[in-house]
């Protein structure tokens, strides 16, 4: 039976449909029209693919990718929806989320959500961060200018991101020059 | 044969060789070049292939982030990256869900990128290369780059080989035309200066002529053999000459000697016809002669016999004994003699008083026969059986007489037994054979050639009287009858007479 019948090879074209239906759920970038929130949790979860951290962030070769939220906001729910069913993986570790209202719990994380809804001084968010190797993300205006590593930007129902590099550099962090390239150039 | 043979039979082994030269030289090229050209042909392909495989694999790491982000104008400047090869006409960015993403054409020939992305190996379309490969991005398949990869240089390669080898098919063929001349001079040159010679030969036949020896290859050799050839030729022709002048010689003495021979026999038939015509004549006289003398004999033979039995009857009483037994004895010497007169002529008027030939039919002949016999049948007690006689061709008189003396014979020399005698016929290729069988004393086989003798007996005259007469004139009524007469018998069995009478009777009959 090398070559398969017309019935299975339909049985297995719907096996595969039904695939790339569950795994386009967990794979955001196409489909029905999302929100704001919802593209900066997926954008958010597809950084990681895109950022190098340097040995020092992970002792442990088994170790999860952290990603930390300082607040409860609507990107951390619609996070916690694309690493839920613990499929997604980066570079083979799975994603889990922390949540602390105190930066200083989150400096075991690997990246930092930095949500505007927090309403914190990105200075002093970013200053408790130094040193720590931590990528740090924020849909706040003038985050990237103030020393963050990646901002959101909504331009109008569109959503760009900003990376500053150098602040990435200082921490140890590589930036891939492929997102680079996709990055808007800060203002 | 074939027409390419028909043709190349004309040609001179000159054009032959320039032909073999020049054809075994534009094959073998045109072989070559096919060869190399189908080699470059498929190694170009495949050089196309890897080299599209490797700009869509760079393209593939480069579309990761695009496809990640949703950058279309990100993943449409990768793709007119492609500007830069001209060979690829047209690249697609698809998404994992086989959407086209982004997609470039080359200015000047839109295309139109396959939906949904085709997975497989590298395919040649309509003179098109189409291949694909996947984005992979940490080892997730996100979307899948396509490049569709013009094979028109392919088709300038073809080409521009196509020329290279013609003018490279062009130049070796001169080259294989000006060396090919040049060798085949010093070939065919011996070979028609030997076919020169050979029709010098055969047209003038002069065997004395020699082919011209200048190499000392293969075509020397052959010189050499004809050559040789030649003086055998020669030396045969010669001898050839001397036999035929020696036959001729043989041949004409042979003619004279059968000449000679002719003479003589035609000098010797002459003589056989002149003694042939002596005997006959000789014959005929003597014949005439028996004849005349027997005849003529009867006469004052009568008168001696009648004049001593007139004696006998009114003088018997005036003689003694003695005088009485001498005149028996002169009546009874008369008597035979008078008998053996009448059988010397019958003998002679076989030959001498013939009768022509007329139809004779057999049956009443016997019956006739038998009533001139019934006096000696009646005394002997004998019966006669025939089968049914046919008729035939013959002299009536004298077959009466034949079968008379036969019956008579058969009669005559009875054994102790009443005689039984039986006639018969049988049908022969060429006429009939009679048969008269008895069951008389029968002949000893020594004596089956001389009964046919005349005045041979084989018996005491008192024991059978006769004159030995009358199987020689059954002998020669049969020989003119045209057939021939034997006996066979076994002593105190019996005896059968055999003749046989042709359908053709000879001529002098």
């Amino acid at each position: 039976m090398s070559s398969p019948s017309p019935l299975s090879a339909g049985i297995r074209r719907r096996f595969f449909l039904c695939l790339t239906v569950v795994f386009g759920l967990a794979q955001p970038g196409s489909g029905a029209p999302r929100t704001d929130a919802q593209v900066k949790a997926v954008w958010l979860a597809k950084f990681m693919h895109y950022v190098q951290w340097p040995e020092k962030s992970f002792p442990r070769t088994d170790q999860p990718m952290i990603i930390g939220f300082l607040a409860d906001d609507p990107v951390a729910k619609e996070f916690a929806g694309v690493v839920s069913d613990g499929n997604y993986t980066v570079k083979g570790r799975s994603l889990t989320i922390k949540r602390s209202s105190r930066p200083g719990d989150l400096a075991s994380c690997q990246a930092v959500f930095i949500s505007k809804t927090a309403h914190t001084n990105a200075a002093t968010v970013l200053a408790s961060f130094q040193g720590t190797g931590v990528l740090t993300v924020s849909d706040m205006d003038l985050f990237v200018s103030g020393g963050g590593m990646i901002g959101f930007r909504s331009e109008g129902d569109r959503v760009t991101f900003e990376i500053n590099r150098v602040a990435a550099r200082k921490e140890g962090l590589r930036i891939g020059a492929d997102l680079m390239a996709i990055a808007q150039k800060p203002k | 044969m074939k027409p390419p043979l028909h043709f190349t039979r004309r040609l001179s082994v000159r054009a032959k060789l320039m032909l073999a030269i020049t054809g075994t030289a534009c094959i073998s090229l045109l072989l070559a070049c096919g060869l190399f050209v189908a080699h470059e042909l498929m190694t170009f392909r495949q050089s196309l292939i890897t080299r599209v495989a490797v700009l869509a694999d760079v393209l593939a790491l480069d579309s990761a982030a695009p496809l990640d982000f949703d950058d279309r104008e990100r993943a449409r400047e990768i793709l007119e990256s492609m500007a830069a090869a001209p060979s690829i006409v047209a690249a697609g960015l698809y998404t994992s869900h086989g959407e086209l993403f982004a997609s470039y054409s080359h200015s000047g020939t839109p295309f139109e990128m396959p939906m949904p992305p085709t997975h497989g190996g590298p395919r040649f379309e309509h003179g098109r290369l189409l291949l694909f490969r996947p984005v992979i991005r940490d080892a997730q398949e996100i979307g899948t780059i396509g490049l569709v990869a013009s094979s028109g240089e392919l088709h300038e390669r073809i080409v521009s080989y196509g020329i290279i080898s013609a003018m490279v098919l062009t130049g070796c063929l001169g080259f294989a035309a000006v060396l090919g001349s040049l060798l085949q001079r010093r070939i065919s040159k011996p070979v028609a200066n030997l076919a020169a010679t050979s029709t010098l030969i055969s047209e003038g036949k002069d065997y004395s002529v020699r082919a011209a020896v200048e190499t000392d290859d293969e075509l020397g050799q052959l010189a050499v053999s004809f050559n040789h050839m030649l003086d055998r030729i020669q030396e045969r022709e010669t001898t050839l000459v001397l036999a035929n002048s020696e036959l001729r010689r043989q041949m004409d003495a042979r003619v004279q000697a059968e000449q000679a021979l002719k003479a003589l026999n035609e000098e010797l038939e002459r003589r056989v016809e002149k003694r042939t015509a002596e005997l006959r004549r000789s014959n005929s006289e003597l014949e005439q002669f028996a004849y005349i003398a027997s005849h003529d004999l009867k006469e004052p033979l009568r008168m001696v016999v009648s004049y001593l039995q007139l004696l006998d009857r009114r003088y018997k009483e005036k003689l003694d004994e003695q005088g009485r037994e001498f005149l028996n004895f002169a009546v009874d010497g008369g008597l035979r003699m008078q008998a053996l007169i009448m059988d010397l002529l019958a003998f002679s008027r076989v030959n001498t008083q013939k009768n022509p030939f007329t139809s004779v039919e057999l049956n009443p002949l016997i019956e006739s026969v038998v009533g001139d016999l019934k006096l000696a049948i009646t005394e002997a007690g004998a019966t006669i059986t025939r089968g049914d006689l046919p008729t035939i061709k013959g002299d009536a008189a004298q077959l009466a007489r034949l079968f008379q003396n036969l019956l008579g014979n058969s009669i005559k020399f009875r054994g102790k037994e009443p005689p039984r005698i039986t006639v018969s016929a049988r049908r022969d290729d060429h006429g009939w054979r009679f048969g008269v069988s008895d069951n008389g004393i029968g002949i000893e086989p020594q004596y089956f050639e001389r009964i046919f003798v005349i005045f041979q007996r084989l018996h005491g005259r008192t024991e059978y009287p006769g004159t030995g007469i009358g199987l020689a004139v059954c002998k020669r009524i049969v020989e003119r009858h045209g057939g021939r007469i034997w006996v066979e018998s076994e002593p105190g069995k019996g005896t059968t007479f055999y003749f046989t009478i042709a359908d053709h009777i000879p001529d002098d009959a």
